[in-house]
């Protein structure tokens, strides 16, 4: 979450972009994920309409600290840029910067990683079945010994 | 912390410059960027397996309504992707806002005002967790 914070501000701080992006951004941390997805799903109801009038994308991210595997689920519309993006930012691999979030999350899936259909199990649940665009994302599972 | 999971916490760090680019693209590229013809392509391989599943299951059921429906969204999907690009190219901003109108409101239409039957918690009448798969997702 910190990390988020901290990249989205530099991000959209610097002195060429400013206020000047086309939305509003809101970022968010949700209370009682594991007992019924609560917190999101309140906050969901509370503002639904203006959600619903206003909203482009809903970005999650769940097990953020837990290792160094991948996983990527988005509704079908994200998918291109989702994948294309992963390309660009560089896979820590300890110490040694020659591959991609993308290379490595193929690299764990024989090749054959593939953005994933989403169901349920986390704080996008209430966005998308208001009918709001969503990327869920996580850094899980150790590495296979 | 220190040994186990993601020490120094350098992949926590690297997927919130993931998220924080897809934010940053999709607060400010002058067209959202999705792509419609990839719903499209996604619904037709979830048909095919709804067709594989039925087919294995021995019963007969007619689900030819939802590919006649599949072929209008893929004609449809196509048509405002020309626009989109269209838009972009002759940097026609009265049209980028159009269809960044409809993009933003796209996923609106797949929610089904009185929710699925006998869960009504869960409205999208594309993907919703399958009934005895706990999370794991089953579509159409």
């Amino acid at each position: 979450m910190e990390a988020e914070a901290k990249y989205v501000s530099s991000l959209f701080c610097h002195r060429d972009y400013g206020a000047d992006v086309s939305y509003a951004s809101v970022l968010a941390s949700w209370d009682a994920e594991e007992y019924g997805l609560l917190g999101s799903t309140e906050w969901v109801e509370e503002h639904v309409n203006w959600l619903t009038e206003t909203t482009v994308a809903y970005l999650n991210i769940d097990v953020a600290v837990s290792g160094p595997r991948t996983v990527l689920g988005a509704t079908p519309e994200l998918h291109t840029i989702a994948t294309e993006l992963f390309k660009k930012i560089v896979f820590p691999n300890f110490g040694s910067f020659n591959k991609s979030l993308y290379d490595a999350w193929q690299d764990d899936n024989a090749g054959e990683a593939h953005v994933e259909v989403l169901g349920s199990g986390s704080d996008f649940t209430a966005f998308l079945h208001s009918g709001i665009s969503s990327v869920c994302s996580s850094s899980a599972c150790a590495l296979h010994n | 912390m220190a040994t186990f999971g993601d020490p120094g916490f350098h992949m926590h760090a690297a997927m919130g410059q993931y998220l924080a680019l897809l934010a940053f693209h999709l607060l400010d590229d002058d067209l959202i960027p999705f792509d419609l013809p990839n719903y499209a392509i996604e619904l037709r391989a979830y048909y095919e397996d709804l067709v594989e599943n039925i087919d294995a299951s021995g019963e007969e059921l007619d689900v030819s309504p939802i590919a006649s429906a599949i072929d209008v969204f893929e004609k449809r999907a196509k048509e405002i992707d020309a626009q989109a690009k269209q838009a972009v190219s002759l940097g026609d901003e009265r049209l980028i806002k159009l269809v960044n109108s409809k993009y933003r409101d796209f996923q609106r239409g797949f929610v089904s005002q009185g929710g699925l039957p006998n869960r009504e918690f869960f409205k999208h009448v594309v993907t919703a967790p399958g009934l005895d798969t706990g999370m794991v997702p089953s579509c159409l």
